[in-house]
C-alpha cells in the first residue's frame, strides 16, 4: 500500500546538483585549500629530508632547480619550511579544534538539554570565557605556562571552545523540544544515550562549519603568538616563526616574508570562506 | 461495535487535574477527568483547541505529572512508573504513542529502521528479535524493504506517519495514545492511515485513545467518543449515538460547525452564544463550564451541573437537548 498522492519528496541530493549551486568564490577557496594542503604534504616527500637543515653555505639561495623558492637566511629551503610550517599550523589548529570542539558540545549540549540550574550554572561559565579577549589571554596564560606546544594547545582551547558551546546550546535548546526526544525520553533512554544517539547527529552540521571558521582562527594565533615569541620555539617550525626570523631581511630579501604570509593569509581565508559559506547555508 | 465489556479496562483515568499559571491566575487544564478504556478499544477525545486533551494525553503517557489524580495502565499506576527510567522502560512495552507531526516525531539523521528499531533497544529482545519485529512492524504499515534505508526526508508526509506507527506498534503495546495523528497529512492520506489504524486495531488487539478535533476522523475509527470543554468532559458515549443524539450543548455545537449545512442549520441564538468570548474560570468554580457560551443556560448553571448517566450514554448538563427535540440541527457530519 502506498500513498496515492505524496507530499512533495525533497530529492536526494546529487553531487552534480550540490557543485552547481555552490558560488565560484567558495570553488575557489576550495581549490586553494587542495593547493596548500598538497604542499603541506607533497613538497617535504619530494624534498631530500634536510632541506629545513640550517646551511649558512646556502643562504639565500635564490629561486632555482634545487630550490624552488630560494631559501633563508639560514639556508633552509623556503619550500619546505612553509610545508613544515603549514603542517605544524594545521595540525595544531585541528587538534585545538577538536579538543574544543568536543569540550564545547559537551558544555553545550548538556546545559542545553538538562536546563535548569546545570544551564544556569555552564552558562555563566561561557560568559566569564566569552568576556576575555582571546588572542591576550592566551599569550598572558601561555608565558605563564612557559612556551610549548602543549601549552599553546591548551590556551588556545580555553579561548576557542566557548564558540562551540554558546552555539550547540541555543540548538540544543530547540531540539529538545522536538517529539523524537520526548518519544526518546518515553522509551526509558538515559541521558548520555539521547545525547550520543539524537542530539550529536543533529548538530555535526554545526560542529563542521563552527570547526571551518575556527580553524583559520587558530592558526592565525598560532603564527601570531609564534611570531611575538611566545608560542613555538626554534627549531620547531611555524608560519610565525618563520615570518619572524625573516622579517630583519625583508629590505634585502622579502621573498620568505611575502610568501609566508601570503600563504598565511591565503589558507586561513579560504578555510574561513567555506566556513562561512556552510555556516549561511544551515539558515 | 457497542458491545458491552466486562473485561478490566486497559486504561483507568481517575480524577485526573491538571492545575497549569495562565496570564491571569491559575486554571484547570484539565479538572476531575475520568474514564477507562477497554482492551481493544478505541475512544476518541473530542474538544475545541486548548480544551485540554493534549494535557490529558500527557498525563496518561507519563510525560506530565498531574496536580491530582490517577492513571491505571493494566492495573499499573502510571505516574509512578515515570518518575524513574527503568518504570519508563516498563511502560514503553505497555503504552505507546503516535505523534501529530511527523517530521518533529521522526529522528531527520536516522534510517527509518533505525527509526522504528529505538521503541524497542530497551525492551530486553535480542538483536534478531528486534530486526525481526521491526521488520513485521515496516511490513504491518505498508512499507516495503525498499524504504528501510530511507530517511524521513526522503518520504512523503504519510509515508513518515506510518513509520511512527510502526514504531509505536512494534514493542506490541496495549495501548496506543495517537495526538491527532493525521491532522498534518493531506486529506486524500488521511482515509488510508486511519483504515490502517483501524486494520491495526483488529489485527494487532490494541485499545487505543485517539484524540482529534475532527469529528469524521472520530467517527471514521472510534468506538466511543468523550467530549471535553475546558478541561472537564462534559459528554460521552457510543460514538453512533452521540453523533446523533448529542445531549451537551458543546457537542450540538462542534457537530454544527464540522459541516457547511450544520453552520447554515444553527439557530441564530446558540450562533452568537457560541461565538462569546469566555473568560477563564477560577479554579473554585463549581458551575458549568460551557455556561458563558450557552444558549439554554439557566441560573441553576451557574452553581451546579447535573449528571445523567444510561447505559451507552452519559453528560453533564442541567437541560441537555432531547433525542425528541425537534432541532432544526441534527446534522450527520459524515453526510
Ligand atoms: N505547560 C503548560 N503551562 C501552562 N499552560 C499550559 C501548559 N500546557 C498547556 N497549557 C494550557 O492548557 C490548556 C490546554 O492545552 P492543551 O494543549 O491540552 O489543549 P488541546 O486540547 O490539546 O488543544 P489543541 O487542540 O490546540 O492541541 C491551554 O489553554 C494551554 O494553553
Ligand atoms: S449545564 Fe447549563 S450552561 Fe451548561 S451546557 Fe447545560 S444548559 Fe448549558
Ligand atoms: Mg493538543
Amino acid at each position: 500500500m502506498t500513498d496515492t498522492m505524496p507530499t512533495p519528496i525533497q530529492p536526494h541530493p546529487t553531487p552534480r546538483s550540490v557543485l552547481r549551486r555552490v558560488p565560484p568564490i567558495v570553488t575557489v577557496a576550495s581549490a586553494v585549500a587542495v593547493v596548500l594542503l598538497l604542499w603541506a604534504v607533497l613538497v617535504p616527500l619530494l624534498n631530500p629530508a634536510d632541506a629545513t637543515a640550517v646551511d649558512p653555505a646556502r643562504r639565500f639561495t635564490p629561486p632555482g632547480p634545487d630550490a624552488l623558492l630560494g631559501t633563508d637566511h639560514l639556508g633552509r629551503d623556503l619550500a619546505s619550511m612553509i610545508a613544515v610550517g603549514l603542517r605544524t599550523s594545521i595540525l595544531m589548529a585541528l587538534t585545538v579544534v577538536a579538543v574544543s570542539g568536543a569540550l564545547g558540545w559537551l558544555v553545550g549540549a548538556v546545559g542545553g538539554y538538562v536546563g535548569g540550574v546545570t544551564d544556569n550554572v555552564l552558562g555563566r561559565l561561557m560568559d566569564v570565557f566569552n568576556a576575555f579577549p582571546g588572542i591576550i589571554l592566551a599569550i598572558a596564560l601561555v608565558t605563564v605556562l612557559s612556551p610549548s606546544y602543549s601549552a599553546l594547545v591548551l590556551v588556545l582551547v580555553l579561548v576557542t571552545w566557548v564558540n562551540y558551546g554558546r552555539v550547540i546550546r541555543a540548538r540544543v535548546l530547540s531540539l529538545r523540544r522536538e517529539e523524537y526526544i520526548t518519544a526518546s525520553r518515553m522509551y526509558g533512554t538515559s541521558l548520555g544515550r539521547i545525547l550520543g544517539r539524537h542530539v550529536l547527529p543533529n548538530t555535526g552540521d554545526l560542529l563542521l562549519s563552527i570547526s571551518l571558521v575556527q580553524i583559520p582562527n587558530v592558526m592565525l594565533a598560532e603564527s601570531t603568538i609564534s611570531f611575538l615569541g611566545f608560542g613555538l620555539q626554534p627549531p620547531q617550525v611555524s608560519l610565525g616563526l618563520l615570518i619572524s626570523s625573516e622579517k630583519d631581511y625583508l629590505q634585502t630579501n622579502a621573498m620568505p616574508v611575502l610568501v609566508a604570509g601570503a600563504v598565511l593569509v591565503l589558507a586561513c581565508t579560504s578555510i574561513a570562506t567555506i566556513g562561512l559559506y556552510l555556516r549561511g547555508k544551515e539558515r | 461495535m457497542t458491545q458491552v465489556r466486562d473485561e478490566t479496562p486497559v486504561l483507568d483515568v481517575a480524577g485526573l487535574s491538571q492545575r497549569f499559571a495562565g496570564g491571569s491566575g491559575h486554571f484547570w487544564a484539565a479538572k476531575d477527568v475520568s474514564f477507562q478504556v477497554a482492551p481493544a478499544e478505541a475512544v476518541a477525545l473530542v474538544g475545541e483547541s486548548g480544551s485540554g486533551k493534549t494535557t490529558v494525553a500527557q498525563a496518561i503517557s507519563g510525560l506530565q505529572a498531574p496536580t491530582s489524580g490517577t492513571v491505571h495502565l493494566a492495573g499499573q499506576d502510571v505516574v509512578r512508573l515515570a518518575r524513574t527510567r527503568r518504570g519508563r522502560r516498563d511502560l514503553a512495552g505497555r503504552l505507546q504513542m503516535v505523534f501529530q507531526d511527523p517530521y518533529s516525531s521522526l529522528d531527520p539523521t536516522k534510517p527509518v529502521f533505525q527509526l522504528v528499531e529505538e521503541s524497542l533497544l530497551l525492551s530486553g529482545l535480542s538483536r534478531p528479535q528486534r530486526h525481526e519485529r521491526v521488520a513485521e512492524s515496516l511490513d504491518i504499515v505498508g512499507l516495503d524493504p525498499v524504504q528501510h534505508a530511507r530517511r524521513p526526508r526522503e518520504l512523503s508526509g504519510g509515508q513518515r506517519q506510518r513509520v511512527g506507527i510502526a514504531r509505536a506498534i512494534a514493542p506490541r503495546p496495549q495501548l496506543l495514545v495517537l495526538d491527532e495523528p493525521v491532522a498534518s497529512l493531506d486529506v486524500s492520506v488521511q482515509g488510508q492511515i486511519l483504515q490502517l489504524l483501524d486494520d491495526i486495531r483488529t489485527r494487532e488487539n490494541v485499545a487505543m485513545l485517539v484524540i482529534a478535533h475532527d469529528l469524521g476522523v472520530v467517527r471514521a475509527i472510534a468506538d466511543r467518543t468523550l467530549v471535553m470543554y475546558r478541561g472537564s468532559l462534559v459528554e460521552g458515549g457510543a460514538t453512533p449515538r452521540v453523533f446523533a443524539e448529542p445531549a451537551h450543548p458543546n457537542t450540538q455545537g462542534l457537530l454544527w460547525s464540522a459541516t457547511a449545512h450544520g453552520q447554515q442549520a444553527m439557530p441564530t441564538a446558540a450562533k452568537i452564544a457560541l461565538a462569546t468570548d469566555a473568560a477563564p474560570l477560577p479554579l473554585a468554580d463549581t458551575g458549568c463550564p460551557f455556561r458563558a457560551r450557552c444558549w439554554r443556560r439557566t441560573a441553576e448553571c451557574d452553581t451546579d451541573v447535573a449528571r445523567v448517566e444510561t447505559e451507552a450514554h452519559w453528560f453533564a448538563c442541567n437541560h441537555p437537548i432531547s433525542a425528541s427535540e425537534e432541532v432544526a440541527d441534527r446534522v450527520d457530519v459524515t453526510a
